[in-house]
C-alpha cells in the first residue's frame, strides 16, 4: 500500500513540476525577433512581413502570433518566431518550418548555391508552444535565444 | 451447555476484530494525512515556481536590446507591410493619358486604381517579382513566381504548388481564373547567347496565355535595371543587355497587341541604373522600391476609367 502511495505521489510531483516547465515558458516574440535582427549579422536588409504573407511562405495559419523577417531575395536569411496554442500545434509548426527550409534549399541550390550553408546550419528550436527559426551566418543566435528561454 | 466456554472464544475474537478495525482506521487516517501534506507541498512548489518564473520574465523584459553598431537593419513594428497603407510616390513622371488601347505605345500614366484592381490578376516572374509580392503584401493577387524563373522554364519547371502537387506556371495558369496577367521575365536570361531565342520563347508564353484566356489583359513589363556596380562587375547581368531585351519586349508587345509597361522607369535613376540604396545586392529590390514599383503599376493601367 505504502509503495503504491509513494508511486502515486512521485508521479503527481513529476507532473506538477513538468507543468511548471516548457509549456509554461513565456517568450516575448517581438523582443526576441528584434534582438536577433539587431544583434546577429545579416548580409541583407531584413524586412518584417505581414500575417498573410507568412501564411503563404510557411503554410502556418494557426499561430496565435508570429514575427517573420525575410531577405529581399539576395540571400536565404530569415528570422521567424511563432507562438502556438500548445505543444501539439508547435510540433505541427515545426514540421512546416522544416518543410519551408527544405523548399528554400531546393530553390537556392541552383539559384545562389553560396546560400546553402546558411540553410544547412539553420537554427530551429521548439520551446514549449514556441517555434524559433534563424537562418544566418551568425554565431550569437543560440546565445540570444537561450537568454529568452532559460 | 457451558455458556462461558462457548462465549469466551467469541469475546476474544471480537476484541481482536475491533483492534484490527481501529488499527485500519488509524492507518487510513495517517495515509490520508500524508497524502494531504504531499498535495499541499506540491501546490506550494508549483506556486513558488510560478512566482519565480514571473519574476525572472519581468527581469528579462527590463534587459535593453542593444543595437549592433555596424548593422543598418530597420526593424520597427510599424514596418509591417500593407499594400493599402503605402504612400503614393510623388516623383512619377507626368504623362498624358493617350488612351489605354494603343499597343504601339507604353501604357501611359492613368488614374490611380485601387489595390482591388489586382484581385483578378496573376503575376508571373522571377525572384524580383517574388520579392515584390512578398514585400507589398499584395495577397489579393495570384503570384506564380520563382527564383531563377525564365521564359523557357515557365513551361517546364514544376514550381507552383497546386493541391499539394507541383506543376509548371503555364499548367497552373490553365487551372486559374484570371482577367489580367503581369509578366516580368528576362534578367536570368541575360546570359543567353541569342537574344532572338529569348524573345521567341517570350512570344510563346503570350500565345499560350491568349489560348488559355483570349479576353485577358496581358501586361509585359520592362526588365528592371541593375545597379551600376553590378552592371560593371557581373559576368553577364549588364544594363546594356537589359535595354536590348526591353526593346525586343516592347516590339513583341506591339506585334502581339498586348500592353507594355515601362516599370523600370519607377525605380531607375536618370542614367538608367538601379540606385545603390534600392537593393543590397544591386538586383533584388528592398521594400521601399517595391512600393514605388507597385505605385507605378497602380497608375499605369490599360483600362482605367
Amino acid at each position: 500500500m505504502k509503495k503504491y502511495l509513494y508511486t502515486v505521489v512521485f508521479v503527481f510531483m513529476i507532473l506538477t513540476l513538468s507543468a511548471c516547465g516548457a509549456e509554461n515558458t513565456k517568450i516575448n516574440i517581438e523582443e526576441l525577433s528584434a534582438d536577433l535582427i539587431s544583434n546577429v549579422e545579416f548580409a541583407d536588409e531584413m524586412t518584417l512581413i505581414n500575417e498573410k504573407t507568412v501564411e503563404s511562405l510557411y503554410n502556418i495559419n494557426y499561430a496565435i502570433s508570429q514575427q517573420v523577417y525575410i531577405s529581399s531575395g539576395a540571400t536565404a536569411e530569415e528570422v521567424a518566431v511563432f507562438e502556438l496554442k500548445d505543444g501539439n500545434d508547435a510540433d505541427k509548426a515545426l514540421d512546416a518550418v522544416n518543410q519551408r527550409i527544405e523548399t528554400q534549399k531546393q530553390d537556392f541550390k541552383t539559384y545562389i548555391p553560396e546560400e546553402i550553408p546558411k540553410l544547412e546550419n539553420a537554427i530551429v528550436k521548439k520551446v514549449g508552444q514556441y517555434v524559433i527559426v534563424c537562418i544566418s551566418d551568425g554565431d550569437e543566435v543560440n546565445e540570444i535565444i537561450n537568454s529568452y528561454i532559460e | 451447555m457451558n455458556y462461558d466456554l462457548y462465549k469466551s472464544p467469541s469475546n476474544g475474537s471480537s476484541i481482536a476484530l475491533s483492534r484490527r478495525r481501529r488499527y485500519r482506521k488509524n492507518r487510513r487516517r495517517h495515509q490520508l494525512r500524508f497524502l494531504m501534506i504531499v498535495i499541499i507541498l506540491s501546490l506550494m512548489i508549483f506556486a513558488l515556481f510560478n512566482v519565480f518564473s514571473t519574476f525572472s520574465s519581468k527581469h528579462k523584459k527590463n534587459i535593453p536590446v542593444e543595437k549592433h553598431p555596424n548593422n543598418s537593419l530597420t526593424v520597427q513594428d510599424d514596418q509591417v507591410l500593407d499594400a493599402d497603407t503605402s504612400e503614393s510616390v510623388s516623383d512619377q513622371p507626368e504623362e498624358e493619358n493617350i488612351g489605354g488601347n494603343d499597343y504601339s505605345a507604353l501604357v501611359p500614366m492613368s488614374e490611380t486604381v485601387d489595390t482591388s484592381y489586382f484581385d483578378d490578376a496573376v503575376f508571373i516572374g522571377d525572384s524580383r517579382t517574388e520579392g515584390f509580392m512578398l514585400f507589398t503584401g499584395l495577397s489579393n493577387a495570384t503570384a506564380y513566381t520563382h527564383k531563377g524563373l525564365m521564359v523557357d522554364t515557365v513551361f517546364t519547371n514544376p514550381v507552383v504548388n497546386v493541391g499539394g502537387k507541383k506543376i509548371s506556371v503555364m499548367e497552373a495558369l490553365k487551372k486559374t481564373s484570371f482577367s489580367k496577367v503581369y509578366i516580368m521575365l528576362g534578367i536570368n536570361e541575360t546570359g543567353w547567347p541569342y537574344s532572338n531565342l529569348f524573345i521567341q520563347k517570350y512570344g510563346e508564353i503570350i500565345d499560350e496565355i491568349k489560348n488559355i484566356n483570349p479576353e485577358a489583359i496581358i501586361y509585359v513589363q520592362s526588365i528592371l535595371p541593375v545597379s551600376q556596380k553590378v552592371s560593371s562587375s557581373h559576368s553577364y547581368v549588364k544594363n546594356t543587355k537589359i535595354s536590348e531585351y526591353n526593346l525586343l519586349i516592347q516590339q513583341m508587345a506591339e506585334e502581339k497587341e498586348i500592353y507594355y509597361i515601362n516599370s523600370a522607369e519607377s525605380v531607375a535613376t536618370t542614367d538608367g541604373y538601379l540606385p545603390e540604396e534600392a537593393a543590397s545586392d544591386g538586383i533584388h529590390l528592398k521594400k521601399d522600391y517595391c512600393y514605388k514599383w507597385l505605385e507605378y503599376l497602380k497608375t499605369h493601367t490599360a483600362n482605367a476609367k
